[in-house]
């Protein structure tokens, strides 16, 4: 095998494996899926129904003062983000056909899945901010 | 099949609105006046119209996912389709409890 095929070969095999990523990706999808339903309704109850329906800074500040809470978001927040980056994930791998675009869709997800979790994880644990 | 083609894309969608919803809380870091501003804009009919389309794009899309884990788990491919309808009831009592109350401030926004 000359030193492009076999690169070629390597990269192929890799982007196969990264695709649907067996049986721990399907079974991680469906424990994180699992879970993301009982909390994005107590979420969605409580930002939304309860009260006014108004989401203002003192109210989320009463409520990132509690530790608790803090781990509540950061769990959605963990939960929520794995499990919508690795739907995506899946569809590319269904729907992108060429090695060379799966790599740079695949970077881009990795790259801003880091970003956005950053973010997300600044905005719960650094929260107040002085 | 077509339940399938829901999931997937209810859950694009759904990753398209999460990456906007952390960077809109993400205003917290910037003090009460700006996360207020940026709130009173969200609270504004046409976004509270389209915050009940997310609560029915959210329902349908944890309640299919519910009927695969019961699928995938317990079996049941014989009543999937049964199960469908009884989750896609479940998610609609739901969707109806919950646009009510948003509705009704999206109702006395317009009011004021």
């Amino acid at each position: 095998m000359s030193d492009e095929k076999k690169q070629e070969h390597t990269q192929s095999m890799w982007v196969r494996n990264t695709g649907t990523g067996g049986s721990r990706t399907w079974l991680f999808q469906r424990l994180t899926g699992l879970f993301i339903v009982l909390i994005i309704l107590l979420h969605f109850g409580i930002n939304h129904l309860i009260g006014t329906g108004e989401v203002t800074y003192d109210v989320v500040a009463n409520r990132l003062s509690n530790p608790l809470w803090k781990c509540f978001d950061m769990a959605f927040l963990t939960f929520a983000l794995y499990h919508g980056f690795a739907g995506v994930w899946v569809v590319v791998a269904d729907y992108v056909q060429t090695n060379s675009w799966r790599l740079a869709i695949y970077s881009a997800l990795i790259l801003s899945g880091i970003l956005l979790y950053a973010l997300g994880t600044i905005t719960i644990l650094g929260f107040p901010f002085k | 099949m077509v339940s399938w083609a829901l999931h997937r894309l209810s859950g694009l969608a759904l990753v398209a609105y999460l990456c906007l919803h952390i960077f809109v809380i993400h205003n917290l870091a910037y003090g009460p006046e700006r996360f207020d501003r940026v709130m009173e804009l969200l609270g504004s009919p046409a976004f509270k119209l389209m915050e009940i389309g997310l609560l029915g794009v959210i329902l349908y899309h944890a309640f299919n996912g519910l009927r695969v884990i019961i699928i995938d788990f317990w079996g049941g491919t014989k009543i999937q389709k049964q199960l469908f309808w009884i989750m896609m009831v479940i998610a609609a009592a739901l969707f109806v409890a919950g646009a009510a109350p948003i509705a009704g401030h999206l109702l006395n926004a317009l009011a004021h």
